[in-house]
């Protein structure tokens, strides 16, 4: 089954084949909790956002039809959208807690590789970012889309994303200014290790 | 950020601001860069011109590199298919008529239909024809009308961010 493409297995899941949305779940779950989680900075909020993509799948998988947007940049769209309605709504709710969260300590499996208070500062500069450049980041850096797919997703136009992507950069450069020194010590680390 | 003043002659302000601005979007690491960009500008991105801008780049690089590695919990992909079964359990069975296929259903009306005299066959298929020769006389598909006879089942294709299924329209 995992060797049938998306669309395939979209039709078969929209005619109740659970074997066929099993693959799907494996295919992509990763791939749409990893944005969600990215923007959303909370495993929870992550898991409810990626929970409810797939939900609004299963509920349009019979009216799905070959021919239309490549399944994976859809499924970002919605979670995108789910992510952005979310934190729009934090702050309506909350204006003062609106910014993500930190990523909690116990969240990082990789704790022993790093440095925790450059990873507090990392952490804390990505959750200060306005929502849609972060966002941006995270489809473009982390899922490594190209810049079109990214656009689309996020319907904005190229250029309007480049934008995004080089103020939200900016905008962390100022905040780890004093970093400088350990990155660029990291970076030399990197190198040499490669 | 910093432009090398000692930039040299051959590269024009178009170069200088084009490169500088995908190491600003992209980073230092030139696979992330838009294939055009990167086949344009590659070589000439690694100019001593652009050290500054591009050690910027590398900084951020490295930074945005110690983000927390993501995986979804199996439990996750447990409540994901859970709603699958409940979406399916819940959906009304509705008789799906393309469920037997044509020829199946072409030989259940042959069986029903009982052999007609040789005559009475002729009589419709010359009432066919004529019927066929006076309609055929009109104008024929307006330009509009042709064009839509080419929407089949699968241009119904596209579905918007909120789940609906959409027309599309090239």
């Amino acid at each position: 089954m995992g060797s049938h493409s998306d669309e395939v297995l979209v039709e078969r899941a929209g005619r109740g084949d659970r074997a066929a949305a099993a693959a799907l779940v494996l295919r992509h779950t990763d791939k749409i909790y990893a944005v969600c989680y990215r923007t959303l900075r909370t495993r929870e909020a992550a898991e409810d956002a990626t929970q409810e993509t797939f939900l609004r799948l299963w509920t349009n998988a019979n009216k799905w039809r070959p021919q239309g947007a490549k399944l994976e940049t859809w499924l970002y769209r919605v979670a995108m959208n789910i992510c952005l309605d979310q934190l729009r709504k934090r702050k309506r709710e909350a204006p003062e807690e609106a910014a993500p969260e930190q990523i909690d300590p116990a969240d990082r499996p990789d704790q022993r590789h790093f440095n925790a208070e450059r990873r507090a500062r990392i952490d804390d500069a990505m959750a200060k970012l306005p929502d849609r450049q972060r966002a941006a980041i995270a489809l473009c850096h982390f899922q490594e889309l190209s810049n079109i797919e990214a656009a689309k997703i996020m319907d904005i136009s190229v250029d309007a994303l480049e934008s995004l992507l080089a103020r939200g950069r900016r905008a962390l450069r100022d905040r780890l200014s004093p970093l400088r020194d350990d990155l660029s010590g990291r970076m030399s680390d990197d190198t040499k290790s490669a | 950020m910093t432009q090398n003043p000692h930039k040299p002659d051959s590269l024009d302000q178009d170069t200088v601001a084009a490169v500088t601005h995908c190491y600003h979007a992209y980073g230092g690491d030139f696979a992330r860069w838009p294939e055009e960009a990167r086949n344009a500008f590659s070589a000439i991105a690694k100019d001593e011109a652009f050290a500054d801008v591009r050690k910027e780049a590398l900084l951020i690089d490295a930074a945005l590199d110690e983000d927390l590695e993501t995986k979804a919990d199996e439990a996750l992909q447990d409540r994901i298919l859970n709603d699958f079964s409940a979406k399916m359990q819940h959906r009304s069975p509705s008789p799906d008529i393309f469920s037997v296929s044509l020829f199946d259903r072409i030989v259940s009306v042959l069986a029903k239909i009982k052999p007609l005299p040789a005559a009475a066959l002729a009589g419709i298929g010359a009432i066919g024809f004529a019927y066929g020769a006076v309609a055929g006389a009109g104008a024929g598909w307006a330009p509009e009308y042709e064009a839509y006879a080419y929407l089949g089942e699968n241009n119904f294709a596209d579905l918007t961010e909120d789940g609906e299924a959409s027309w599309v329209v090239d």
